[in-house]
C-alpha cells in the first residue's frame, strides 16, 4: 500500500513528471521515487527525504550550501550513498534540506575501484529555526533493505527504506 | 475527542509468509509448530539457509505476524557463515531492515562473520532504570514541574545538541572508556559502573575505526535524547511479581523508577552507515553472498571484520557515556525540583542493558562448550543467576532485563532465567515491538490529541512534536504483556515487577 505524499517539501526544480509517495513499513519508513531521468530521480529522493524530516518553512532560502561527489559499484550503491549523504549533512548542520541540484549521474568509462557509478551535487541547507525549517522525524540511516534503481518505460524508480 | 488508544487485535494462528523476490526461495514460507510458544522455520525449505529459524510467539502473537516480512528476514539471517544453533526471532520481532528487530544470531568466533545489520544502526541502544525512594503518591502533586524539568535538562528530538563540543581528545576518551570517562568526569557516581552490562565499557574498541564525520556528527550530541522511539519515562511500580528478586533490585510497591531509552546518536548511525557500505563492497571478495544487502557482512578475523568490531565498540561505549550522562542530569533535576540530594532520594542505578549489539560469549553447541559472537537486534542479553557476567551484587536472581511496553499501558522488570541459555543464546525480548507503521497509526488517530488523552489516564507528557505522538501511541504496539507472558513461559525471563507511566518525555 502506498500513500500519495503531498510534496510539500519539494525542491524549486522542475517537477515535470516527477513523484514520491511514502511506503509503510511497521517499524520505519520507506520512500518510492519515480522521475524521468536518473539525475531527476535522484533529486526527488532529496525531495522525499526533505518531506518526510523536516517541516520546510515559507520563504526560506537555504544559507549552507555543500558540493557532493559519490562514487558506488551499482545504481543501489549510489542511492544509499546519497541518501546518507543527505542524512549526515542535516544532522551534521542541524538543519533541512531545502535544495539539491543533481549535476549529474554517469558511469565512469575506466575502471575504478571506488566504483563505477558517481555522482555529482549541490545541496542547500537551512539550519533548523522558529521561523524557519522544523525538524519532523529523525533518520538514523538509508538501508540497503529492498533498495532499489530500476529503469521503468521511458523513466526510472527508486524504492528505499529508511531506519527511523 | 479521547478515543481509545490502545489496538486489540483478534487473530489464528498465521503457518505461512509470502517470501519476496530474491529472498532464496519461491513460494510461502512454511512454519511449523514446535510447542505452545515456539515455531519453527525449517531450514530443509531453503538451499541457502544453513540453520532452522525458531520464533517465540503463541498463537496471537503469531498472527499478528501474518503478512510480516520479519519471518522471511528470519530465514535470512538463517543464511550467515557460520551461524550455529538457530537463526532465533523474540516474542516481540517485526520487520526490520536485514535482521528482523528482535531478532538473534550466533556465529562461530572460528569462521562466522559479522553483520552490522545484526546490531542496526544504533550501536548499543539501550534501556538504563533508576529507582528513587519516592512513592508515586507522594510525587504526583510536583509530577508537572519533575516533567518539565526533565524535559528542559535532557536535550530531545530530531539531532538534539548539548551544548557543548567535545573536543578530539575528549571524544576519544568517551569511546575508549564509555561510562567510566562520565562517573570519572563527575557524572554519576561509581556505583553506576556496577550495574551497567560490561561495566559501561566494552573492550576492544577502536576510535580510529570511527570515521571523521561519525565523530563530527556524534561530538555534540553527548547526553541527548534523540527522537523516534526513545524516551525519557517515570514510571511507578505497579505491581510486584517476584518479591526476593525486587528487594534485590531495591524495588517496591508504588515505588518511582525513571526508564532512560536511547543509543549512540548520530556518531554510532553513521559507524553502521559507514562499514555496512564497507562490507558490502567485501562480500565479493570473501565469497560471501546474501539474500538481503542489509544483510552486508564480512568474517570476523578479516580487516573489515576487525574495523567494523573496534568501531562498534567504541559507538557502545559511546552510548552508555551517553546514558549516563543523561542520569545524571534527571538526579539533578529531581534535585531541583524535589529539593533534595539525588542520594538521599535513593535514585541509584538498578541497571542498564544494551539491546543492539554483537559480544563475545561462550554458549553450548551441539553439547559443546563454543566461542561464539552473538548478534542482538532489539533483544535484551538475559543471563540466568549465577552466571559470571552477571554483576556480583545480582548473581543470586540473575540478570536485570527491562522491557518497556508503549506509553499507554505498562512496562516489565525481569530477570534472565536458566532457559535463556540453551533456548536463546542468553537473550530475551526488548519491547513491545511494534504492529502498526507510523503512517497508519497517524491515520488510525487523526484527530486525536494523545497528549490530552493520555492525560486522562493520568500520565502527563512532554513532547517536541506532540503532533507526531500518534506515531507512538499504544495502539501502535503489541500488548507487552503478551509479549513478556510468552517470554516467560518459554523461560527466557523470570518477572519481577510491572509498571505504570506516570509522565512521558518524548523527543
Amino acid at each position: 500500500m502506498t500513500t500519495a505524499a503531498d510534496g510539500s517539501g519539494g525542491l524549486p526544480a522542475a517537477r515535470s513528471g516527477r513523484r514520491h509517495t511514502i511506503v509503510p513499513h511497521t517499524a520505519d519508513a520507506g520512500l518510492r521515487m519515480v522521475a524521468p531521468s536518473l539525475a531527476t530521480l535522484f533529486e526527488e529522493a532529496a525531495v522525499a527525504l526533505s518531506a518526510f524530516t523536516a517541516d520546510r518553512g515559507v520563504g526560506v532560502p537555504p544559507s549552507i550550501w555543500e558540493d557532493v561527489r559519490l562514487e558506488a559499484g551499482d545504481l543501489p550503491g549510489l542511492a544509499y550513498a546519497w541518501l546518507n549523504e543527505l542524512v549526515a549533512l542535516g544532522d551534521i548542520h542541524h538543519g533541512a534540506v531545502l535544495e539539491a541540484s543533481v549535476v549529474g549521474v554517469d558511469r565512469r568509462t575506466d575502471a575504478s575501484p571506488d566504483g563505477s557509478w558517481r555522482l555529482r551535487a549541490r545541496i542547500g541547507l537551512a539550519p533548523y529555526a522558529t521561523n524557519g525549517p522544523r525538524p519532523r522525524r529523525g533518520v538514523k540511516s538509508a538501508t540497503f533493505h529492498r533498495l532499489a534503481v530500476v529503469r521503468r518505460g521511458h523513466g526510472w524508480t527508486m524504492r528505499a527504506y529508511l531506519d527511523v | 475527542m479521547v478515543r481509545r488508544l490502545h489496538s486489540e487485535r483478534p487473530g489464528t494462528a498465521s503457518r505461512s509468509a509470502t517470501q519476496p523476490p530474491g529472498s532464496g526461495a519461491a513460494g510461502p514460507l512454511q512454519i511449523e509448530r514446535l510447542d505452545e510458544v515456539r515455531w519453527r522455520i525449517p531450514r530443509t525449505q531453503r538451499p541457502d539457509m544453513r540453520v532452522d529459524g525458531i520464533v517465540f510467539a503463541d498463537d496471537e502473537l503469531m498472527a499478528a505476524l501474518r503478512g510480516d516480512p520479519a519471518l522471511v528476514q528470519v530465514a535470512n539471517v538463517a543464511t550467515l557463515p557460520g551461524i550455529v544453533g538457530a537463526s532465533l526471532a523474540m516474542p516481540d520481532v517485526h520487520w526490520g531492515y536485514g535482521f528482523p528487530i528482535g531478532g538473534v544470531a550466533a556465529v562461530r568466533c572460528d569462521g562466522g562473520v559479522i553483520s552490522p545489520g545484526g546490531i542496526g544502526f544504533d550501536i548499543n541502544c539501550g534501556v538504563r532504570l533508576l529507582r528513587t525512594d519516592l512513592t508515586a503518591a507522594g510525587v504526583r502533586p510536583r509530577l508537572e514541574r519533575l516533567a518539565d524539568a526533565l524535559f528542559a535538562a535532557v536535550p530531545s528530538g530530531v539531532g538534539a545538541r548539548s551544548g557543548r563540543r567535545l573536543s578530539a581528545r575528549e571524544l576519544d576518551d568517551v569511546l575508549l572508556d564509555g561510562a567510566r570517562q562520565a562517573v570519572e568526569a563527575g557524572q554519576g557516581w561509581p556505583s553506576d559502573l556496577e550495574r551497567t552490562e560490561d561495566g559501561g565499557r566494552l573492550g576492544g574498541a577502536d576510535p580510529a575505526a570511527v570515521s571523521p564525520r561519525a565523530r563530527q556528527r556524534g561530538a555534540d550530541q553527548l547526553g541527548t535524547l534523540g527522537s523516534g522511539n526513545h524516551f525519557l519515562e517515570l514510571d511507578m511500580v505497579d505491581a510486584i511479581r517476584d518479591p526476593m528478586a525486587a528487594a534485590a533490585l531495591g524495588l517496591f510497591e508504588g515505588q518511582v523508577v525513571v526508564f532512560i531509552h536511547c543509543g549512540s546518536r548520530g556518531l554510532g548511525h553513521q559507524v553502521c552507515t559507514d562499514h555496512v557500505a564497507i562490507m558490502d563492497r567485501a562480500m565479493d571478495r570473501h565469497g560471501i553472498r546474501v539474500p538481503d544487502r542489509q544483510l552486508a557482512c564480512a568474517p570476523l578475523d578479516s580487516p573489515e571484520g576487525r574495523a567494523y568490531l573496534g568501531a562498534m565498540a567504541a559507538a557502545a561505549n559511546f552510548a552508555w557515556a551517553n546514558r549516563q550522562t543523561i542520569a545524571h542530569a534527571v538526579r539533578g533535576a529531581f534535585e531541583r525540583v524535589l529539593g533534595s540530594d539525588a542520594r538521599r532520594l535513593g535514585m541509584g542505578l538498578v541497571y542498564d542493558v544494551s539491546h543492539n549489539i554483537a559480544k563475545f560469549e561462550t554458549h553450548l553447541v551441539d553439547d559443546e562448550e563454543t566461542a561464539v559472537c552473538v548478534h542482538r537486534k532489539g533483544a535484551t542479553r538475559a543471563f540466568p543467576p549465577e552466571h559470571p557476567d552477571v554483576p556480583a551484587v545480582y548473581r543470586a536472581v540473575g540478570q536485570p532485563v527491562f522491557v518497556p511496553g508503549d506509553m499507554g499501558r505498562c512496562s516489565y522488570v525481569a530477570v534472565g532465567a536458566a532457559g535463556s541459555m540453551p533456548a536463546a543464546f542468553g537473550s530475551t525480548c526488548h519491547g513491545a515491538g511494534r504492529n502498526l507503521s507510523r503512517h497508519a497509526a497517524l491515520r488510525e488517530l487523526r484527530g486525536v490529541d494523545v497528549a490530552a488523552a493520555l492525560a486522562t489516564e493520568g500520565i502527563v507528557v512532554r513532547a517536541e512534536r506532540p503532533d507526531l505522538l500518534a506515531e507512538e501511541a499504544s495502539i501502535a504496539y503489541k500488548d507487552v504483556t503478551a509479549v513478556v507472558r510468552v517470554a516467560e513461559r518459554a523461560g527466557l525471563l523470570r518477572v519481577v515487577a510491572r509498571l505504570r507511566p506516570l509522565a512521558v518525555i518524548k523527543g
